[in-house]
């Protein structure tokens, strides 16, 4: 069994992304007078950014247990997917780069119940979960997305996992 | 996904500053400003120039201020909706700008549906019926498209649509609806002065974009789960509408950061030929007047519809093709 949380660093420089841009769009709108639809847009905008920080706390309230067994969210919204439960799995990649360097990636995994996790490649240890996740897939011949299986190629990851079929 | 809207948002930010700063620099570079050029062109008419008046609308546009000053008075009357006063028409600039926006959007925006509703079948037909005699007429045709200079191609349409059609020479509606309230005959009027600037200006896109679809897609279809889809039975229309058509259009996508500004101030220069009441003209004559909050008024929302568009194409790429791409890393 390993137990994995995400970085500080990681963390720490979400916390700042998400504060900045909450006080650049929010001050304005509180301080500084405006036309009503630049209102609306800086206020959609903060709200963008409230939710990110509520995000970013959630993230670091939260430990992934993993193990033969399944996977388990330790924290305010706790879940549990055991690994024959496992019924999806979606592993997507963003960058906000033109060249789309220094990217991250974002692994999704839902059971039979409906029970859905989440996980950043900014966890600790998040190659052993994709590691884990891959191998369930392969083992309840899940398929997959052509996005996934080339995600997880780039990954490192082979376990003989195909797409789905077209 | 809220991460990279978070992230993608924040880049924006001092993304549009700096534009605005820049924008603000340049429409200051020339040496002198609006009234300098005025004060010389009079002088140059004979005309006498009374120092003192000059001093004053010099005072009461704030040119004599510094130029950080005048920034900032004019970002924040952004935010306020204050765009600033068009000194060569003594109007405020959204006064000035009024319905040559929206008939700009009207123009550029029916061309965007002209060259996509006829490049897509042509792009698509081209790619699946490769070195077929259509795949060369259409080749053909494109190139000739591509080749043809806009102007001439206006020059050659408003003599045959006045001769055929009886259509009046330039402009988007005949002369006599120019000051007339929006009407269901104005609305026709346009309508029939529209095809025109449409069809000259999509000509050239709808080639390119012909050229493009055709290259993308036959890429695609080279590749192996194309051959694979086939192999094993999949029907040919669905085996090309699944996977191929949607990935080669990932180009097209990320071209509407460059599409939005073009909505706006693109055609200027078959705007000029055919006379159409549209922003390309009027931008270029603010600059060459050094109308600065005009042309920075402009600029500024033509720079700000290229960073939405931007945004917007990012968007849609990070959800139809989220894939890492061979040499880029992972953040950890």
């Amino acid at each position: 069994m390993s137990l994995h949380g995400y970085q500080k660093g990681s963390i720490t420089g979400d916390y700042v992304r998400g504060g900045l841009g909450f006080a650049v769009t929010a001050f304005p709108v509180a301080f500084a007078p405006m036309i009503g639809t630049f209102q609306i847009v800086f206020v959609l905008i903060a709200l963008v950014f409230a939710g990110f920080i509520g995000k970013t706390w959630l993230r670091a309230q939260t430990r992934f247990e993993v193990d033969d067994a399944g996977i388990r969210a330790l924290g305010p919204l706790g879940k549990e997917i055991r690994w024959p439960d496992l019924a999806v799995m979606d592993l997507r990649y963003y960058s906000t780069q033109k060249e789309k360097d220094k990217g991250w990636m974002h692994l999704v995994l839902k059971d039979r119940n409906g029970a859905k996790i989440a996980i950043e490649s900014t966890l600790d240890g998040f190659e052993a979960v994709l590691e884990h996740a891959a191998s369930a897939a392969s083992k309840n011949s899940l398929g997959l997305t052509q996005t996934t299986t080339d995600n997880l190629v780039a990954a490192g990851i082979n376990t003989g996992l195909a797409a789905r079929d077209l | 996904m809220l991460t990279y809207l978070a992230r993608r948002i924040l880049i924006m930010v001092p993304t549009l500053i700096a534009i605005s700063i820049i924008t603000f620099i340049i429409i200051q570079l020339p040496p002198g400003d609006y009234l300098t050029t005025m004060i010389n062109e009079m002088q140059s008419q004979g005309e006498n120039v009374d120092q003192s008046k000059i001093d004053a609308l010099r005072a009461q546009y704030g040119l004599d201020r510094p130029m950080y000053v005048q920034y900032f008075h004019w970002a924040t009357g952004l935010l306020q909706g204050d765009y600033g006063y068009s000194f060569e028409y003594q109007l405020p600039v959204a006064d000035v700008v009024g319905d040559r926006v929206f008939l700009t959007f009207v123009l550029n925006f029916a061309t965007i549906i002209f060259i996509w509703v006829v490049a897509f079948p042509i792009g698509i037909y081209s790619a699946t019926n490769q070195y077929s005699l259509g795949d060369y007429g259409l080749t053909f045709l494109g190139f000739i498209g591509l080749a043809t200079p806009n102007f001439l191609l206006a020059l050659i349409l408003l003599y045959l649509a006045n001769i055929w059609f009886g259509t009046s020479i330039g402009g988007m509606m005949d002369p006599k609806y120019l000051d007339q309230p929006w009407s269901g005959e104005k609305v026709m009027s346009v309508l029939e002065h529209l095809w025109v600037p449409v069809v000259v200006i999509g000509t050239s896109g709808t080639a390119a974009m012909i050229r493009r679809l055709r290259a993308n897609l036959l890429d695609e279809l080279q590749k192996q789960y194309v051959v694979t889809a086939r192999a094993k039975g999949l029907h040919p229309f669905k085996a090309l509408m699944k996977y191929p058509l949607r990935m080669s259009l990932n180009p097209f996508i990320a071209d509407i950061g460059n599409m939005l500004p073009q909505v706006i101030s693109g055609s200027a220069v078959v705007a000029m030929v055919l006379s159409l009441p549209t922003t390309g003209p009027m931008l270029i004559g603010a600059l060459q007047s050094q109308d600065m909050y005009l042309a920075g008024s402009f600029l500024m929302f033509l720079a700000l519809l290229t960073v939405i568009g931007m945004f917007i194409s990012d968007l849609l790429l990070a959800v139809l093709d989220p894939r890492i791409r061979l040499g880029g890393g992972t953040n950890r």
